[in-house]
């Protein structure tokens, strides 16, 4: 899960503000592109900025995680979008009844491709965030900046930081339970299911233990008092605007040259 | 005759880089009863792990019962070795008391009388027969961990491994506790139990193991081990004070005291020799 890796980066200088403005245009970019060439050069840009933030392997891990979920979208676009040539069948069409169903053809790869790398870029941007960012400096940045609520700015980040603790319960009690000769065995989905009970059931009770504790634990650190002050405050830097002029100059030309027909590809529909 | 448990020069290193373990070798034989004692991190909790296969060594031999942990997965360790969690909270997931030591015995696939046989044993081994259809979560904590050793015990392990079991209990269910586990031991069970609790080391160890740095600091029997104060110190461990007060005052006790009946015995003994008479009250 990512969490903040504390090291000291350019990256890690920079204002969440410009950070989180970076990765709303990463995400324009990938809606505006289409061209698989296009969408690898942004991920493979966002990579860069993770090694310039001495946290690339901690997002070449996440990017790996999410690889396996971009598969599916291949998959499933394959599959349901066909057009253009149809290079072969699923089910090979010497097939009685079956034969001849579900045709891969040339615009669902070509699709499937693009949407998967879509789905890899839009995402990329969170690992570079959440490892080189405070989770105080982003509810600061929500908070100050963006004028959330800071109610829901706490909910954001304590609903992240809960997400590693819970993954280490989780292990701990996959441990216990296979002390006690706990293991999934064979095809069988029900039986999959049921044996998920050992695991998810006391980790749904230490959620919410662990949850009511944080309730109070806020309650009495005065969570909630009127007239809130901080003590960092986050003001934008030199650095922070080079970076957002950097950013919008790239975004305007991207959609210039979008408009113009660069990077984007005619994929074959039915 | 087989120790029931060999290490030799047991390495572990964890994924993130931390070297846990630096050549652990030890020897534990049937039917002992051992505290692994050592400040957090020393790697007591890693140790244990590997003798039911939950680490895996990532150099060196960890044999139990002569069967090679290494080649064997947790699920089928658990006929032997009996792993009891800190926080019973994180095993406990049944409606009942009885489902939830029966747990077990079903995973290995005993016959329903077997298995029923079993549960009863276990209950009744940790005194709580009369608790079987009640749900766990009502339970104090004392009980929830004795059901939690229970659970483990239905599935009849040769050794039986309990993590910190009287970390946040008061007193007496502290002693409840390693009285239980002293019954088991007693029973034929090999027990060893992790703790920070001095006093219940001196009271219910036969052997004592303390860690350093992920190696064996001291290893010997408890008289042994308590009477090398200087070097518990250095690991900021301390022997129980009635220990401590004797080795205080070496010319009336030169030998190590673990309990105040030992204190009063020696105390007693010296005054005889000095030809007082003296009349315990």
């Amino acid at each position: 899960m990512m969490e903040y890796v504390p090291r000291r980066s350019l990256i890690h200088n920079l204002h969440p503000l410009t950070k989180l403005v970076w990765s709303l245009i990463i995400l324009i970019l990938a809606l505006v592109f289409n061209n698989p060439w296009y969408l690898t050069a942004a991920i493979l840009s966002v990579v860069l900025v993770g090694l310039i933030g001495k946290v690339v392997k901690e997002t070449l891990v996440y990017l790996g995680a999410m690889l396996l979920v971009s598969g599916f979208v291949f998959v499933f676009q394959v599959l349901f979008r066909p057009g253009g040539q149809v290079l072969f069948t699923v089910f090979p069409s010497s097939w009685s009844v079956v034969g001849g169903w579900l045709p891969v053809t040339e615009g669902g790869v070509l699709y499937g491709i693009a949407m998967s790398l879509r789905m890899l870029c839009i995402v990329s941007a969170f690992p570079v965030i959440l490892s080189t960012t405070q989770p105080r400096d982003i509810i600061m940045a929500m908070v100050d900046t963006l004028r959330v609520p800071y109610d829901y700015a706490f909910m954001f980040t304590a609903a992240l930081r809960f997400m590693p603790i819970v993954m280490s319960e989780v292990s701990t009690i996959s441990q216990a339970q296979r002390s006690r000769a706990y293991a999934v065995e064979g095809w069988n989905p029900i039986r999959k299911l049921k044996a998920f009970a050992p695991i998810a059931m006391p980790i749904v009770f230490i959620a919410i233990e662990k949850a009511d504790r944080l309730g109070l634990c806020m309650d009495l650190r005065g969570y909630g008092s009127k007239g809130r002050t901080y003590l960092h405050v986050l003001k934008l830097r030199f650095l922070d605007w080079a970076v957002l002029a950097l950013t919008v100059i790239v975004l305007i030309g991207s959609i210039v040259a979008a408009t113009q027909g660069y990077g984007r590809i005619v994929i074959p529909q039915k | 005759m087989v120790p029931i448990i060999e290490v030799k020069d047991l390495h572990h290193r964890y994924p993130n880089g931390c070297h846990a373990l630096r050549g652990v070798s030890v020897t534990i034989d049937r039917g002992e009863f051992v505290a692994i004692i050592g400040q957090n991190g020393s790697g007591k909790t890693t140790f244990v792990k590997h003798l039911n296969g939950l680490l895996r060594a990532t150099t060196g031999t960890v044999y139990v019962n002569g069967q090679d942990v290494s080649k064997h997965k947790v699920s089928e360790m658990a006929r032997v070795v009996g792993y009891c969690f800190q926080n019973p909270d994180h095993q406990i997931f049944c409606d009942t008391v009885y489902n939830e030591v029966a747990y077990g015995p079903r995973n290995l696939h005993l016959s329903q009388a077997e298995i029923e046989e079993r549960v009863i044993e276990a209950l009744g081994a940790v005194g709580m027969l009369h608790l079987q259809a009640s749900m766990p979560r009502d339970l104090s904590k004392g009980q929830r961990q004795r059901l939690a050793v229970a659970a483990v015990l239905s599935m009849h392990p040769e050794v039986l491994i309990v993590d910190e079991p009287t970390t946040g209990q008061d007193y007496r269910d502290g002693v409840d506790m390693l009285s239980l586990v002293q019954r088991l031991n007693q029973a034929g069970h090999t027990v060893l139990f992790i703790t920070h609790d001095m006093p219940m080391v001196a009271r219910f160890a036969q052997r004592v193991i303390v860690f350093r740095d992920g190696q064996i600091l001291l290893d010997g029997t408890t008289r042994e081990v308590f009477g090398q104060a200087d070097v518990l110190r250095t690991t900021f461990l301390a022997p129980p004070q009635i220990t401590s007060l004797a080795q205080a005052l070496p010319e009336f006790f030169p030998d190590t005291v673990l309990s105040v009946a030992e204190m009063v015995d020696q105390t007693l003994a010296v005054l005889q020799k000095r030809g007082k008479e003296v009349r315990p009250s």
